[in-house]
């Protein structure tokens, strides 16, 4: 049947008949923007999809397909996004990446998106991790700053003061060590501190190394790593009888549960700290002061600015901007904010007295520790930019080979001498650079 | 076979060669070409020849991994067999509730490598872990111990892991040929007067040898590139003490971003492995000619 002219001509017009109909139903403009983030927490997920659903409402036919990646495969992703030219259009980056994506060409510029916006509209000095060879790349949605939290009712128990210097340190995590049934164990540990093999740990050592003066890299982008090194790693061999010994294998989640289990008095940790506590134990909520951290000579911490960009790849330039003004609108970006409290100081001054922001029920409860994590910016960075208006193409590549890790894992775990560890590590990481740099040339 | 039936036989095989070509044989190239060239993340690419491989070979962390691989691979492949093979030979015999103890064997199989290995991991912690709880009230050890935390410990932790989650594998195909035992050869033994020991050293092994080279080759091809329950335990950690050339070959690439060095130990497990399957595939064939 299917051979006889009768039936074939009709059905060949009837098929092309539907053809031209479902291309004239789609609008000429539609557009699909992909955007890809590492939030996993389901609130901000959920919020997210509302944004993109508003913006889709707002910007009839185009759509927004958000792509969650877990944030330890981002780097993966995009290596192989890079390389096979399927860069979604819309992404969440931190600095180090930025660095290494406006490096290979792969990024747009966003200073008009900037002026769209109001450069005043944002916190002051937001975007020097996000600006590169004279250009602004990445938008930045918020900052996290690590501080030091403490349990003050086992602190003033213990007739003890916060601590502010790294002597302090030892001293208030040892006598915040109890072993009250004394079988050798410690029902409860000074200090949660990371030695093992996460990003996060590597970041503490840097932060550290700060408090010393010193730094990873000279102004050359040559290895320093110097005698400042030796000294944390030393700093860290004291306090380790005051740590647990999960400390060597912890992830950042764990670390996170091992103080709001009330397993250890106090935690470096950014403002995440207090949903994992209203999640697990919100007593301890009311107990816990945030803290500067303690230094040796100059106070210092690490800062995560998580900021948009958009790929050059891009078919859909100009929507893609609209979506990113769209997303900093103050209403958007304090909703966005308010997911995860405390955590994420947004970077929008508007945000701060939005009433999704301000009527934030732990934002209401950790407004003191709120007020710290924003003191601490003023000495914050992020190794990527340990000099500012010099972003440091070659951090990624030390963050990625987890030298600084076998490092401190030397020292934490095979007993190795701080001198001997950083010596060996220093090697590599000469190494490393120069093979990073001869492999640009 | 007619011309036509050999036309006809080509394009059957057609779909099977072409998926080889598409999902082995372009990535194994790839893979190849990537590990003759210095690629270090976003950068270009750049031939430097054989390069990587040299280098590679000279690191102390690589040589390591390699052991690293060995011990994996032999700690957790011999006690698979032999835990296997035993629950085999339980699960033959006939006893109240046996269909219920086959499927429950199969659980740790059965279960996502993840939910598996996060799972574990919370029984090793010493914080909170089930572990040192009852080893701890049993009076083995005197206080809880941070098992993943230190390299002995998490080496061993990490193997028994491993073996928990793979020998259902053994136990199924081994159970499968002792069925298919002939019960004659066992009336046979008994009448000449031969022991339970006798009949199973006499009996049972020499029926099971086929299977078992099988089934312990099979087991090597698996766990020598095993990344994922590593991964989800320790991460290659603490100090490196689990890292295998699986973990070192991701952490080159993705972490530390020089791509040309884990696509070469990425080529040297290849390499590994196919060599493996050789071995596999001549034991099959050399099988196949004995039945014949």
């Amino acid at each position: 049947m299917e051979n006889h002219p009768r039936v074939r001509v009709p059905l060949s017009l009837g098929l092309a008949a539907i053809l031209m109909v479902a291309t004239l139903a789609v609008p000429a403009q539609a557009a699909t923007l992909r955007w890809m983030h590492w939030e996993h927490d389901q609130a901000t997920q959920q919020i997210m999809r509302e944004i993109a659903d508003r913006f889709e409402k707002a910007h009839s036919g185009n759509k927004v397909e958000i792509e969650f990646i877990p944030v330890e495969q981002v780097s993966t992703k995009l290596i192989a996004s890079v390389r096979t030219n399927s860069l979604p259009d819309v992404l969440q980056v931190m600095p180090e990446q930025l660095y290494s994506l406006v490096d290979a060409n792969a990024l747009l510029p966003l200073d008009d998106v900037v002026k769209t916006i109001g450069e005043d509209h944002f916190v002051k000095g937001v975007f020097n991790p996000t600006t590169m060879k004279g250009h602004i790349y990445g938008i930045p949605t918020q900052v996290i700053t690590w501080a030091l939290w403490a349990r003050a009712d086992l602190l003033a128990n213990a007739g003890l003061t916060a601590p502010k210097n790294w002597a302090d340190m030892i001293n208030v995590a040892k006598k915040l060590t109890t072993d009250t049934n004394g079988d050798g164990r410690p029902e409860r540990y000074g200090l949660a501190l990371p030695y093992s093999r996460i990003q996060q740990a590597q970041e503490y050592v840097i932060a550290h190394l700060w408090q010393t003066g010193e730094n990873v890299f000279t102004p050359n982008f040559d290895v320093d790593f110097g005698p400042g090194a030796v000294k944390v790693f030393e700093h860290y061999r004291n306090l380790k009888p005051y740590m647990p010994p999960s400390m060597g294998t912890a992830t950042y989640a764990e670390l996170g549960a091992t103080y709001a289990n009330g397993d250890a008095a106090m935690v470096y940790y950014p403002g995440r700290i207090t949903s994992h506590i209203e999640r697990i134990n919100p007593a301890v909520g009311e107990k816990t002061i945030a803290l500067n951290p303690p230094y040796d000579k100059r106070p210092a911490t690490w800062i995560w600015t998580k900021m948009l960009v958009i790929s050059q790849q891009t078919r859909n330039r100009e929507l893609a901007k609209q979506f990113v003004e769209f997303f900093m609108r103050p209403d958007n970006l304090a909703l966005f904010s308010s997911t995860v409290p405390i955590h994420s100081i947004p970077t929008v001054k508007e945000v701060y007295k939005n009433a999704a922001f301000v009527q934030n029920p732990l934002n209401k409860k950790y407004a003191d520790a709120l007020e710290v994590e924003q003191d601490i910016l003023k000495y914050a960075k992020d190794a990527s930019y340990e000099y500012p208006d010099k972003p440091n193409p070659y951090y990624a590549y030390v963050s990625g080979s987890f030298i600084i890790s076998d490092i401190m894992q030397d020292v934490m775990i095979n007993g190795v001498s701080p001198a001997k560890a950083v010596a060996t590590g220093v090697t590599r990481l000469k190494q490393l650079v120069a093979d990073v740099k001869a492999g640009k040339k | 076979m007619n011309r036509r039936e050999q036309r006809l036989g080509v394009w059957l095989i057609m779909p099977s060669v072409l998926y080889v070509v598409v999902f082995v044989g372009y990535p194994a190239l790839y893979g190849f070409i990537s590990s003759l060239q210095a690629q270090y993340g976003f950068g270009p690419a750049r031939f430097i020849g054989l390069r990587n491989y040299f280098e590679m070979v000279a690191q102390p962390d690589f040589l390591a991994a390699v052991w690293r691989t060995a011990w994996w691979t032999i700690g957790t492949v011999v006690p698979q067999v032999v835990l296997g093979t035993l629950a085999a030979l339980l699960l033959t015999r006939e006893f109240h509730g046996r269909g219920v103890f086959r499927a429950l064997i199969l659980f740790p199989w059965a279960i996502p490598t993840v939910v598996a290995g996060i799972t574990w991991r919370w029984m090793f912690s010493d914080l909170y872990g089930i572990i040192n709880l009852f080893l701890t009230k049993l009076g083995v050890i005197p206080q809880p111990v941070a098992w993943l935390a230190a390299p002995a410990s998490a080496a061993l932790a990490v193997e028994v892991v491993g073996v928990w989650k793979y020998y259902p594998f053994v136990t199924i195909n081994v159970l499968a040929r002792l069925q298919m035992i002939p019960q004659d050869l066992y009336e046979a033994a008994r009448v000449d007067g031969a022991s339970p020991w006798q009949q199973f050293v006499h009996v049972t092994l020499p029926q099971l040898k086929g299977v078992l080279i099988v089934v312990t080759l099979l087991r090597i091809l698996y766990m020598v590139p095993k990344f994922d329950i590593i991964w989800i335990l320790t991460s290659g950690g603490p100090a490196r003490a689990t890292e295998t050339l699986s973990i070192l070959a991701y952490t080159k690439a993705f972490l530390g971003f020089n791509l040309g060095q884990g696509a070469a130990i990425a080529m040297i497990l290849f390499v590994i492995l196919a060599a493996l399957s050789a071995v596999y595939v001549l034991f099959q064939n050399s099988a196949a000619g004995e039945e014949l």
